[in-house]
């Protein structure tokens, strides 16, 4: 039983394509699975074809219990669920004051959901927010798409402080490397900068068309293309999170 | 918190084929093209629906075994087993459904009903193209082509709950939709497979008789549902199935035999002897491996009286006592197959049919109400006479007698049951039942004790596996002797209920 989080303060490094991914892995296994889509553009909604229903907003989902429960959706895979984001999410954070301000008051959501789902996944919106603050503290692992270049470092380095400024337990963070391309010496370099350091996962994601692809298709890549090397490179990645999964 | 997703089912009506169906959901509804699979489906039961009896189906798809109840909810459930035959409980491996089992089946055996299900599964797709609800369309077809069951399955998609009711609303001009559609499977899966029905047997004896009948004729019914019961049984105890297809033919064969020392002067005297002869020798042929059966069955409770350092002789026993056994029930299986079985049978079932007027004797015009209240009473007095005349120092073999003398009443009532009221005859056979539990259970260990003597004396020494098994079997005489004394000291109150001044009025008031 896990609650994992894809998060970056940047945007465009991979992370719905992450969540999207893993969740099914997860739930090909037979294991029941939520995707949370946390994120007011809906992308993992839309690429399992979810809208949320009419009912359903911030609100709705800030209330928690029944609310939540009656948003959640059946995907087209057995044993993975999803709850769609509403486009009410971009204003989360002014919801959030509601509840003066609460760091834990999506801890107190995802309560009761983890007795009912084996692995949540939440698909983050990028930037610090009181949403993402909240998830750090909700979150057993808080999983970094890291695309290795200089601007990437840097925002991390800001994640780093943020989490060190709130006392926020920094053994959740496992950083891993996605939209890796080879031929670039950039990111070659600055994944061997980081090679040996703790909490950087074995596993990268290269970049390729057909995780690209996802947006046309609306299926997740294992199962649209369950052999090709994109696929090979989720199943890997969620072998090693399994590990971790299984250590804590 | 998370809500029950739905499931319905429509049994299409006769003149509905898949096709008509398939064309009508093209007409109203997007979906993917269909998948066709082919997965059998095995519903288990005891030959005595021990399991349907409990509102309980047993199935198993694949290699997942579930036990539901009627409504379709799982009890229990286990899967991933490889592909080996689970005949008993026994056999399960160790889980939730092996517990549940254990109390269900006790000694019986599952046997197979198989079902060949092929199914076409839909997607019904929205405008995005996503899933919101699954069809499966059924059928089955039994090896001569026939349709025997058609069906239509609708599944919930979470999130989609006003698309399941759309199609709900759609598939309701076949009928209202059922949560399961088990009943039916298992009923089909039947009449595929032979002409079984659920509830079609029970080892219970229940004949409804009428009070006005001839004596002659109430006979014959009773007989002809004994014969019933043997036939029934045959084919199990030649296949071996499980111990109580014999004990149940057994059981026929005491009461056929009984009822004719029971109930004089309703046959032609020389039919009676003939018969009574011919059921010793069916009784001669069954015993042995029966009395086999009963010594195997006990493996666990002889067990668990000795310590573990005289367990090893024990499971030489055990092992001696299953080899018999498989040597008697192949001499059983032949004599089940044999001219004489086959004679007797014949000519019993022709004289049943034959008319009841024929050939009068002194009683097989009496009403049957009449004959029924004097056999009763007089066994009831008969017991009630020989169980006051024992005392603490009376030996066993009078207390055996006592216990013949109780079947014999406890039979009696079974006969007649249906021509008193029902409630006061199922109170005094339960009463009856203390007395007889109490005497059964000392008879039995008095003939266990002696087969063990005679086992004793028959183990050739010289052996260290003889010294371990003459251990045994020591070790478990002294232990069955304690309980033997103890059974008996028991006695003198369980009888003294039975015959108790209230209990005999009730005798009276109803037969005298």
């Amino acid at each position: 039983m896990a609650i994992i989080a894809v998060y970056n303060i940047k945007g465009g490094v991979g992370k719905t394509a992450t969540a999207v991914n893993l969740a099914y892995l997860s739930a090909r296994n037979g294991t029941s699975t939520l995707l949370c889509d946390m994120d007011s553009q809906g992308s993992a909604s839309y690429y399992f074809r979810i809208k949320p229903t009419k009912k359903f907003n911030a609100d709705k989902f800030l209330k928690g219990g029944k609310s939540v429960a009656r948003g959640i959706r059946g995907t087209d895979y057995e044993d993975l669920d999803m709850l769609p984001a509403d486009f009410t999410y971009r204003n989360i954070d002014i919801a959030l004051d509601e509840f003066k301000r609460s760091k834990r008051q999506i801890q107190k959501i995802l309560k009761p959901l983890a007795a009912e789902y084996s692995n949540i996944f939440l698909d983050c919106p990028p930037n610090v927010t009181l949403l993402s603050e909240n998830i750090f503290y909700a979150a057993d692992i808080l999983l970094i798409p890291f695309i290795p270049t200089t601007l990437s470092y840097l925002s991390f380095g800001k994640l780093i402080d943020f989490f060190k400024k709130t006392g926020i337990d920094r053994k959740k963070l496992y950083v891993f490397f996605s939209m890796v391309q080879k031929q670039k010496r950039m990111h070659m370099d600055m994944m061997q900068s980081f090679a040996g350091r703790k909490r950087i996962l074995n596993t990268h994601i290269p970049f390729l068309a057909d995780v690209e692809k996802m947006g046309i298709f609306r299926r997740p890549v294992p199962d649209m293309r369950p052999n090709s090397p994109a696929s090979h490179a989720y199943e890997k990645l969620w072998r090693e999170v399994q590990e971790i999964i299984a250590r804590e | 918190m998370i809500m029950q997703l739905q499931k319905l089912i429509w049994n299409l009506p006769e003149a509905i084929s898949l096709a008509d169906v398939m064309t009508g959901l093209e007409e109203n509804f997007q979906f993917e093209p269909p998948t066709a699979t082919s997965l059998p489906r095995t519903y288990y039961d005891t030959f005595d629906w021990r399991l349907f009896k409990q509102s309980l189906l047993l199935v198993k798809e694949g290699r997942v075994w579930s036990l539901k109840d009627m409504s379709g909810q799982v009890k229990e459930n286990l899967s991933g087993e490889p592909k080996r035959i689970f005949r008993y409980w026994w056999d399960f491996p160790a889980s939730g459904l092996r517990d549940a089992l254990s109390g269900l089946l006790s000694v019986r055996a599952l046997l197979p009903a198989s079902l060949k299900l092929s199914t076409q599964s839909l997607r019904i797709l929205n405008k995005d193209e996503k899933t919101v609800a699954y069809v499966d369309l059924l059928e089955q077809e039994d090896g001569a082509g026939a349709h025997l069951l058609r069906s239509v399955c609708l599944r919930e998609v979470r999130g989609y709950g006003k698309q399941f009711t759309k199609m709900t609303r759609f598939f309701n001009q076949y009928g209202k939709g059922k949560s399961t559609n088990a009943g039916e499977e298992l009923r089909s899966a039947l009449k595929a497979e032979g002409d079984r029905v659920p509830l079609d047997y029970s080892s219970k004896f229940a004949v409804g008789l009428d009070p006005v009948m001839s004596a002659r004729g109430a006979v014959k019914t009773i007989y002809k549902d004994l014969l019933a019961t043997m036939l029934r049984n045959r084919q199990g105890i030649i296949d071996d199935i499980d111990s109580e297809f014999l004990h149940d033919f057994r059981v026929a064969v005491r009461r056929t035999r009984s009822a004719m020392s029971l109930i004089k002067n309703v046959l032609e005297p020389e039919v009676a002897e003939h018969f009574q002869a011919e059921f010793r020798y069916l009784g001669q042929v069954t015993g042995p491996t029966r009395d086999l059966d009963v010594y195997l069955l006990m493996e666990d409770n002889y067990k668990s009286r000795l310590p573990q350092c005289l367990q090893p002789g024990l499971h030489y026993f055990f092992e001696d006592l299953a080899l018999r056994r498989r040597r008697e029930q192949k001499r059983l299986a032949q004599d089940l197959q044999g001219s004489r079985y086959q004679q007797i049978i014949t000519d019993w079932q022709e004289y049943l049919d034959r008319d009841d007027r024929e050939n009068p004797t002194a009683k097989s015009e009496t009403p049957v109400e009449k004959i029924a209240r004097k056999i009763i009473l007089k066994r009831c007095l008969r017991v009630v006479r020989d169980g006051r005349a024992i005392h603490e120092d009376t030996p066993d073999t009078d207390l055996h007698r006592l216990r013949i003398q109780g079947k014999k009443l406890r039979y009696s009532l079974e006969f007649f049951s249906s021509l008193f009221p029902a409630k006061q005859m199922g109170k005094m056979i339960k009463q009856l039942k203390v007395l007889q539990d109490n005497l059964g259970d000392f008879n039995d260990l008095s003939v266990q004790q002696d087969m063990l003597r005679e086992y004793l004396a028959d183990i050739k020494p010289r052996t260290v596996k003889s010294k371990e098994l003459a251990a045994a079997i020591g070790g478990l005489l002294t232990n069955l002797y304690h309980q033997h004394r103890r059974i008996r000291t028991h006695f003198e109150e369980t009888f003294s209920s039975f015959a108790s001044e209230e209990n005999l009025t009730v005798y009276h008031q109803l037969f005298g």
